[in-house]
């Protein structure tokens, strides 16, 4: 028997069981930190030796992790990330097209009627300036429908620069902490609460762009873009994402310098947040944008065939009744405004005042297929326009919802394995604590022992 | 499976936005009476909802066309039942005049009567609708006949959409009621009447009481094309009516909700939301810590 033996004994209990209690205790106070995954002490027995130490060791106390879940939950919340973006970017749609007083669809319609009024009195100037002023609020509509979807655009691609800085400092902050976790883990230093703070850091970039992480050397992790370009390495450090701007368009693109260059890594931002704002921008947003300037075209085109063809009060034939290269710069032609004499109501000069067939015929284009390359009418081509809003706007919706119910089932999926349930580590901090409390007995037991051997002598 | 305590706090959040977005979605349906509320709800309801306010926009103005031309033909009406009236008296005096009991004064009085109709029948047939004279054919900024009876616009008759690809007249060319061809010009006879009976031109004055005969039967002609004309915009306007309370009816259909069903979904959601109300009220749940 070596009472020193059992001295230290009680004291590996002590050190391990304190260890215990620790771990309990900053699982607990981290139970809402996110990103933290709970540690757990994993205790040894001490191999006995003829005069060995014995007692226990505690082993570690790591995170506890599944790698496979983290993975999933990465791509779950670069999904949400993606989704929850365009439905931001795209509701301007439902906004643009909505049935409330004053949209394009009701511009289109009051037009339409004011012509009929001129048809039914087409020597009334009252009417001409009405039909005019009708005709300037469907310029109107257009330009400021046109106007919404283009502020939208620069706004995205506002939102997508601002995003990409946002990622390159949490892309700064995981390459400083994959520097700091080396060092502490070299020097034997605990370093799960900067893993955390990686995990954070690595949180807010997954939900902004697709990556990949892959485990480095030293405690280090590396991040990827799914595409392959690599963000973060543990040699090469963070390697920033560039948002530059076409002068041309305003258009936001997204590159990175690789080997001296600018690469363009846009196509390897399928989602995240700014995945996101790329799709919506480039996809329903760009068609909405092209299928409104069809619109104005079309109208413009349509019109203009039917009044030049006519005459107006004065006997003045050819004159066109709008000008339009795009949606935002439909307008009035300068032949017409503010003349509501120039409104081109017959088809014979000859005919003056009375005649109301151009009138009529320019009714009449709001029930023939002058849009769409002859294939509908401008109410259809309307329609369209806002069903293939509606339905992205709709879709980008479902979308979300499912990414967002996968991420739920992937965050409780991983808070199963690594969350800090509190009646969990309550049971813990009272086992390690009531084994704490026996070492400390073990070791007054000890040297209660050594008293007695030493009362022998006197 | 583990369940942590943030499990427990995210369940209750997600529960709690959920069903405190869907009452405020239902509570919206209800105070505004839409199922639809933005495009995205249902986008082909609210695209073919948009093609039936285009209709009932569409034919909203063939109704106003439609009043207008009912308001031409009206006065046009009124018009030509006065000068059905106007022709009526001038053949009676032109029959009193060719009687042999009438002598050379009583003519030349009746003469100074048939001038006074033959007048007010110019005045008559110069029908205007605002600036608008309705027998004037294409040249409607001028009276149809001057002072002497002279025709002074076209024979174009203008007509109005009164429904998608249907056009009707709303008037009636002044030359096929005044001077139609196998009938006589009526302005002319009313003139050669008057002279023949100031010549006390008792031949004259028989051959005006046929002329006469022939302008009565013109006008009441004319007259019978007015009627025909304003049933056929009285036709088109209730079926027009029809049309546009059927594109309203649509849109009602496709975008709305009855009160009874919005009020009902309202209260329901209202009440999800107040049991996870409740059910958030019970939490946290209590734990080992908090019983050491």
């Amino acid at each position: 028997m070596s009472i020193l033996r059992i001295l230290n004994t009680g004291a590996s209990g002590l050190r391990a069981h304190g260890l215990g209690v620790q771990v309990a205790s900053d699982n607990i106070a981290n139970v809402n930190t996110p990103g933290y995954a709970r540690r757990k002490v994993e205790l040894q027995a001490n191999q006995l030796q003829p005069n060995g130490p014995g007692g226990v060791r505690a082993k570690d106390a790591n995170r506890v992790v599944d790698q496979f879940l983290e993975a999933r939950l990465t791509a779950a919340r670069a999904e949400t990330g993606g989704a929850e973006a365009q439905v931001e970017s795209l509701q301007i749609l439902d906004f643009a097209f909505s049935d409330e007083a004053g949209n394009l669809g009701e511009a289109l319609g009051a037009f339409q009627q004011s012509l009929g009024d001129v048809a039914a009195n087409p020597n009334s100037q009252a009417t001409r300036e009405v039909a005019l002023g009708r005709a300037t609020q469907l310029a109107t509509s257009f330009q400021q429908t046109a106007s919404l979807l283009s502020e939208q655009r620069a706004q995205l691609n506002g939102r997508i620069t601002s995003e990409v800085g946002e990622v390159n400092t949490q892309l700064e902050t995981i390459a400083q902490l994959n520097q700091a976790i080396a060092e502490a883990e070299n020097t034997g230093q605990e370093a799960s609460h900067l893993r955390a703070q990686r995990d954070q850091a690595l949180t807010v970039v997954s939900g902004k762009v697709p990556v990949k992480v892959i485990d480095g050397p030293q405690g280090s992790i590396q991040v990827m873009l799914n595409g392959g370009s690599a963000l973060v390495s543990f040699e090469g450090g963070a390697q920033p994402l560039i948002a530059s701007e076409d002068p041309a368009t305003g258009d936001v693109t997204v590159s990175q310098i690789q080997a001296g260059r600018a690469v363009d890594v846009t196509s390897q931002i399928p989602n995240g947040r700014i995945g996101g704002l790329l799709s919506a921008r480039d996809g329903a947003l760009s068609q909405a944008q092209a299928g409104l300037d069809q619109l104005a075209v079309d109208t413009a085109n349509a019109f203009n065939a039917v009044h030049s063809a006519g005459f107006g009060l004065d006997g003045v034939s050819g004159r066109n009744l709008f000008t339009a290269t795009e949606a935002s710069d439909f307008q009035l032609s300068a032949d017409v405004a503010g003349q509501p004499e120039a409104l081109a109501a017959a088809q014979d000069a000859g005919l003056l005042p009375g005649d109301n067939r151009n009138a009529q015929a320019l009714q009449d284009v709001f029930v023939g297929n002058v849009a769409n390359g002859g294939t509908a009418t401008l109410d259809q081509a309307f329609q369209q326009l806002v069903t293939e809003g509606a339905t992205a706007v709709q879709m980008a919706m479902a979308e979300r919802d499912q990414a967002q119910a996968v991420e739920t089932q992937a965050t409780n999926m991983r808070e199963a394995v690594s969350g800090v349930s509190i009646d969990e580590e309550t049971v813990s901090l009272i086992s390690f604590q009531r084994a704490f409390e026996a070492s400390a007995r073990l070791v007054s037991v000890a040297d209660e022992m050594y008293e007695s051997i030493l009362a022998m002598k006197r | 499976m583990r369940v942590t305590d943030n499990m427990t706090f995210d369940l209750m959040r997600q529960n709690l936005l959920r069903t405190r977005a869907h009452a405020n979605e239902m509570q919206e349906a209800a105070q505004r009476g839409r199922r639809v509320l933005a495009p995205s709800d249902d986008p082909v309801a609210t695209a073919t909802a948009f093609g039936e306010r285009a209709k009932e926009q569409r034919v909203e103005g063939q109704l106003r066309t439609i009043n207008v031309g009912l308001g031409a033909l009206e006065l046009l009406d009124s018009s030509f039942e006065q000068m059905n009236d106007v022709m009526t008296k001038a053949r009676e005096l032109a029959i009193q005049a060719a009687n042999d009991t009438s002598d050379a004064e009583a003519r030349e009085q009746i003469a100074q009567e048939v001038r006074a109709m033959r007048d007010q029948l110019i005045n008559l047939a110069n029908v205007r609708q605002g600036d608008r004279f309705l027998l004037a054919g294409m040249q409607e900024d001028q009276p149809a006949f001057d002072a002497t009876g002279s025709f002074q616009g076209d024979d174009n008759v203008r007509t109005l959409e009164v429904a998608d690809g249907l056009r009707i007249e709303d008037s009636v060319s002044a030359s096929s009621v005044f001077n139609a061809p196998g009938g006589v010009d009526i302005f002319a006879e009313l003139e050669a009447l008057s002279v023949a009976l100031d010549a006390n031109d008792a031949a004259g004055i028989q051959a005006g009481v046929g002329a006469m005969r022939s302008g009565q039967r013109q006008i009441s002609d004319g007259h019978s094309r007015i009627g025909s004309r304003m049933e056929s915009f009285l036709v088109a306007e209730s079926s027009a009516i029809r049309v546009r309370d059927a594109a309203v009816a649509a849109q009602t259909e496709l975008l709305g909700k009855e009160t009874e069903a919005a009020y009902v979904d309202f209260a329901r959601a209202q009440n999800a939301y107040q049991e996870a109300l409740s059910i958030a009220g019970q939490l946290p749940l209590p734990n080992l810590l908090q019983q050491r």
